[in-house]
């Protein structure tokens, strides 16, 4: 469904909200520009958005930090939307003595006089809301920085509220909680053998503890190595930026760095083609090859499949007539008949042809996956090469008395110490070792296969077996759902993600290689994903929003509140050409250090409004001006109008 | 009928939510993004060049993937080719007429199904990767640990096994 804003009005709020009103349903633009100095309402507009839509209670303590002063007993907030035509208008009446909130919902064209009492916005909208997934559209800042940023898990999170993919979570959920009512039933009617379900059920919550307590480990330990890898590429990085400061090493330095970054972008490029390549049979090895041609050669030699097809015979015998001429009597409609077996069906013939064809245009251009493992083989061997020029490098620099790259060196090793150990503590702990020889307290795989014994035991006992076992067979087939649909989706994302940043960062060539949990970024003039800038980041972050949405059940308007505000003026441009291109409806919240570089992309632009806010000093009123002059000549100071 | 991978392979590959070597392949270098279907199909290839067909409790009970993913689209009468020919190769075609040779090929085929296989030649395809798999984890010790490290041993495993004539 397609969802947009008509406007908003704002009373007896805080944040100067008084008496505030914005009306976006005459001459509907793509953009709308409003500027609102600092202190004058903007984050709790932004909020009293994320409220409307979600629809959700407040606390009181929540509800009370709306009042705009002690003077006031109400307040409200309506928001017009119109959703595929058809209007709405969201309520929120803010008691202030109770305190309390309630929702109302306007639905004019409702025969009832449309006045309806809640959120009542239509129900396939209201699910999708009720996901969390407000904060997508009504945007905020640091979801950027979490979307990219190492180990953070807002991209799943985000694919997973906007198509609908937690309710398979819900369901999982509900297969189990049937699952404890059944056996929840079944113990209240075999009190005869209770004290021997008690016992097991003791065991069974002995290893289900250390269960818990090994994956609590085991998340611990990745953590740390996770951390330990970030710390290492960080003394990485000081080394290098110390050698680059010196005279002596700069050069040397420089050359190093430059010659690493090239053969990492190689080894990355011919990693790709050793995978399309090992995709194809014909291209994996030269006994793959040669078999498929041999067999390509017999089918061509022996001419098969033979072109006759058993329907054909089928026909004939039914014809009183051969093709040529002569007449079929009932001897020879009864030999036909006998032989038409000898002949392949049509589809049979088709799918022999299908793969001959297939066959006869096998390549052999000499690309093939051989040749570009030795290429990612040398390309490799080059690079050890270089990192090893660059331990010289060190060398020198501790030869010649540079301190502090000596502690930094032994600050490394001491920390790549601890990585093995903690790795190997890992693997002991997540090694798939037959259970009988290892010690279910320390090792998870045992521990697991542990568990699901005594589970078994447990359920048999308590009559639940049967039914746990199918309750498991559904949730097992619900996961898969989820995964592969989840796996599924995050492909697509990340090629429309790629296909908008390709079109906007033409120069900058930065693309996602992977979404798993958070956006892995890679780009040709960026190998290293630290030297990917802020903009970029920005960047990639309204990509994968606009790739997000794109698909989604329903088109939300996107809110974003200082959109540029923390970026310098070069990088501001970076995400002014890319954000405009990416949203059918765009309210932009913006102070005026953002014009310059931000909002003076959409001067020229008849599909864009502007508003602007300010606020009289001494009555604290604030005023609305529209028009692109106003916005333009605006001064503010400290969030008062000058 | 769909694919079926070998019991055992998953973890092989270190298949964590929906990522091949999730846990070990921190920071390597990219051999671009390896799918589990690539693990399957690593299998399979060199359970034909060795004719080695597994058994069916080698298999996964739980079927896999009902059809070819994306990125072996244009492979798809390439594997049915690499069964046709390693199911002739097994049972040996000196005696075959055409008709023979004919019939057993239309055996492993079947033209409306995702992956061009008959109910036969996709059950020979789980078959032989689980032979094949099999000699895939009996030579790769220890484990490779990533992509890259998966890719230059396989090779080498494919360069050092010379398939029965």
């Amino acid at each position: 469904m397609k969802i947009r804003l008509l406007g908003w009005r704002a009373k007896n709020l805080r944040g100067y909200l008084r008496d505030f009103e914005i009306d976006l349903s005459t001459q509907p633009k793509r953009w709308t520009l409003l500027q609102m100095p600092n202190g004058t309402g903007k984050t709790t507009t932004m909020e009293l958005f994320r409220m409307a839509f979600n629809g959700r209670p407040l606390t009181n303590e929540a509800i009370m930090s709306f009042r705009a002063d002690d003077t006031v007993t109400d307040g409200r907030f309506d928001c017009a939307l119109e959703i595929e035509e058809v209007h709405y208008e969201l309520r929120l009446h803010f008691d202030f003595r109770r305190p309390s909130l309630h929702f109302e919902t306007l639905v004019p064209s409702e025969r009832s006089g449309g006045l309806l009492k809640g959120h009542r916005l239509p129900a396939a909208v209201r699910h999708t809301l009720a996901a969390g997934v407000t904060e997508l559209f009504v945007f905020d800042g640091e979801l950027a920085a979490a979307i990219i940023s190492e180990g953070a898990t807002r991209a799943d999170e985000a694919i997973q509220k906007l198509y609908g993919l937690n309710l398979l979570h819900d369901l999982e959920a509900d297969i189990y909680r049937q699952l404890n009512q059944r056996r929840r039933a079944a113990q209240s009617t075999t009190i005869s053998t209770s004290a021997r379900i008690a016992k097991l059920r003791r065991d069974f919550e002995e290893v289900d503890r250390v269960h818990k307590h090994l994956q609590l480990t085991e998340q611990k330990l990745r953590k740390a190595i996770t951390e330990r890898d970030k710390a290492l590429q960080s003394i990485e990085n000081e080394i290098r930026s110390i050698a680059r400061g010196r005279e002596e090493f700069q050069q040397e330095q420089a050359s190093i760095d430059l010659e690493i970054d090239e053969i990492k972008r190689m080894v990355e490029v011919v990693g790709a083609s050793v995978l399309t390549f090992f995709r194809s049979p014909p291209r994996v090895g030269q006994v793959f090859h040669d078999r498929l041609s041999r067999l390509g050669g017999t089918l061509e030699t022996k001419r098969l499949p033979r072109s006759m097809s058993r329907e054909f015979f089928d026909q004939l015998a039914m014809s009183e007539s051969c093709v040529c001429g002569r007449p079929i009597t009932s001897h020879e409609r009864e030999t036909i008949l006998l032989h038409m077996d000898d002949f392949l069906a049509q589809d049979e013939i088709a799918v022999i042809n299908q793969m001959k064809s297939r066959l006869q245009a096998i390549p052999s251009d000499g690309n093939t996956f051989t040749s570009n493992v030795e290429h990612l083989r040398s390309t490799l061997a080059e690079l050890r090469a270089v990192e090893q020029r660059g331990e010289r490098l060190r060398q020198r620099m501790k030869d010649e008395g540079v301190d502090k790259v000596g502690d930094l060196d032994r600050r490394r090793d001491n920390l790549k110490r601890k990585q093995i150990l903690n790795e190997e503590a890992l693997d002991r702990l997540t090694r798939d070792v037959d259970h009988r020889e290892a010690d279910w307290r320390y090792n998870l795989t045992a521990c697991s296969r542990v568990l699901g014994e005594r589970r078994k035991l447990l359920a048999t006992a308590e009559g639940t077996y049967d039914f746990r076992r199918r309750a498991d067979k559904l949730a097992r087939v619900v996961k898969l759902a989820q995964s592969s649909a989840l796996s599924r989706l995050r492909e697509l994302i990340r090629r429309r993600t790629n296909d908008y940043l390709s079109r906007v960062l033409i120069n900058e060539l930065i693309e996602v290689a992977a979404i798993d949990g958070h956006l892995r970024l890679v780009g040709k003039s960026a190998f290293r994903k630290d030297s990917v800038s802020e903009g970029q980041k920005l960047a990639v972050a309204y990509a994968f929003l606009a790739a997000l949405l794109a698909d989604a059940r329903h088109q939300f308007p996107f809110i974003v509140d200082s959109p540029a505000v923390s970026l310098d003026v070069e990088l501001r441009r970076t995400v002014g050409r890319l954000v405009p291109q990416l949203f059918d409806q765009m309210l932009m919240f913006v102070i005026s250090s953002e014009r310059e570089g931000f909002a003076d992309w959409f001067y020229d632009h008849a599909d864009a409004r502007f508003f602007t806010v300010s606020l009289d000093s001494i009555t604290g009123r604030t005023g609305i001006a529209e028009g692109v002059e106003a916005f333009r000549s605006f001064h503010a100071r400290e969030g008062v109008l000058d | 009928m769909s694919f079926r991978l070998p019991v055992g392979l998953r973890e092989f590959f270190g298949f964590v939510d929906q990522r091949m070597y999730a846990r070990t392949d921190r920071g390597a270098l990219g051999t671009g993004q390896m799918i589990l279907f690539d693990g399957f199909y690593a299998s399979f290839l060199v359970g034909v060049m060795q004719s080695r067909l597994g058994k069916e409790e080698e298999l996964e009970t739980q079927r896999f993937v009902e059809g070819y993913p994306n990125e072996y689209a244009a492979s798809r009468e390439f594997i049915a080719a690499l069964i046709v020919d390693a199911e002739l190769r097994r049972t040996g075609t000196e005696q075959y007429s055409d008709m023979d040779f004919e019939r057993a090929i239309s055996k492993l085929l079947k033209v409306d199904t995702p992956t061009g296989l008959s109910v036969v030649g996709l059950e020979l395809a789980n078959l032989y990767a689980a032979g094949g798999f099999g000699i895939i984890e009996d030579r790769l010790v220890p484990r490779p640990g990533g992509t890259t490290s998966f890719f230059l041993r396989f090779h080498d495993l494919c360069a050092v096994e010379v398939p029965p004539t």
